[in-house]
């Protein structure tokens, strides 16, 4: 692996350790910003170009 | 999200639901790195039986102080909320032993990340494996813990192959 390569790679791995450090609140505003982002995709493109997932399927009974 | 904690507290506090924890992304976002997703995950506990569980009291109360529904969620403060009942007993020990969170001074409760990562296993879609994955990346999960809650609910082969095919354990 390329020096390079390396230190992007801690690079990236030391900023997703930030990410999860942060509050719970400051990390549920990423997410409602995310959310915001992608719906104003979701409006621009064509919504078949869009992947729609199942449902999870949680067990009812056990 | 936190006005919308507090309208889930209205709910329980009319007695319309017992327990509640946040699971699903945010969940998961809790103890990891942000998760993209467009709804919120409140898993419920219901009291009585659940042959006339309905969901409906909860809907009719939101309605009322002005949450619409929409699709298979309610839109409360701009949070798709998804109720979804606790009836397995894995659901429902997640529900009981969530820990309990101050959201900027509003109460709330979230699955454990041990209960969150056994969640994700059983339901085993490509995205929950990859949670699973990053709850172990993170270290985020008590490997006791962890083992105690998969073996009493029977998932150990669950994690087995999920051992094999996603972790490089010698």
């Amino acid at each position: 692996m390329s020096p390079l390569l390396q230190r992007t790679l801690e690079e990236k791995t030391l900023r997703r350790k930030r990410l999860m450090a942060l509050p719970y609140p400051e990390k549920v505003r990423i997410v409602e910003k995310m959310r915001a982002e992608a719906r104003e995709i979701e409006s621009a493109v064509e919504s078949t170009s869009i992947l729609r997932e199942e449902p999870p399927a949680y067990e009812t009974k056990s | 999200m936190k006005d919308t904690l507090f309208e889930i507290n209205k709910l329980h506090a009319a007695g319309l639901i017992d327990k509640w924890a946040i699971g699903g992304a945010m969940g998961a976002t809790f103890y990891l790195e942000p998760i993209s997703t467009y709804d919120l995950d409140i898993f419920v506990i219901f009291e009585g039986s659940p042959l006339i569980l309905t969901l409906t009291p909860i809907y009719d109360f939101l309605k009322a102080r002005g949450h619409a529904a929409e699709g298979d969620a309610v839109m409360v403060h701009g949070w798709p909320v998804q109720f979804l009942p606790a009836e397995s007993t894995l659901l429902r020990e997640a529900v009981e032993q969530a820990r309990e969170i101050d959201f900027e001074g509003v109460p709330a409760r979230v699955m454990t990340a041990e209960h969150l990562m056994t969640i994700a296993l059983q339901t085993g879609r490509g995205k929950d494996l990859a949670r699973a994955l990053t709850f172990m990346e993170a270290r985020a999960a008590n490997d006791a813990m962890l083992h105690n809650i998969l073996a009493r609910h029977g998932l150990e082969a669950v994690w087995k192959r999920f051992e094999q095919n996603y972790l490089n354990l010698p």
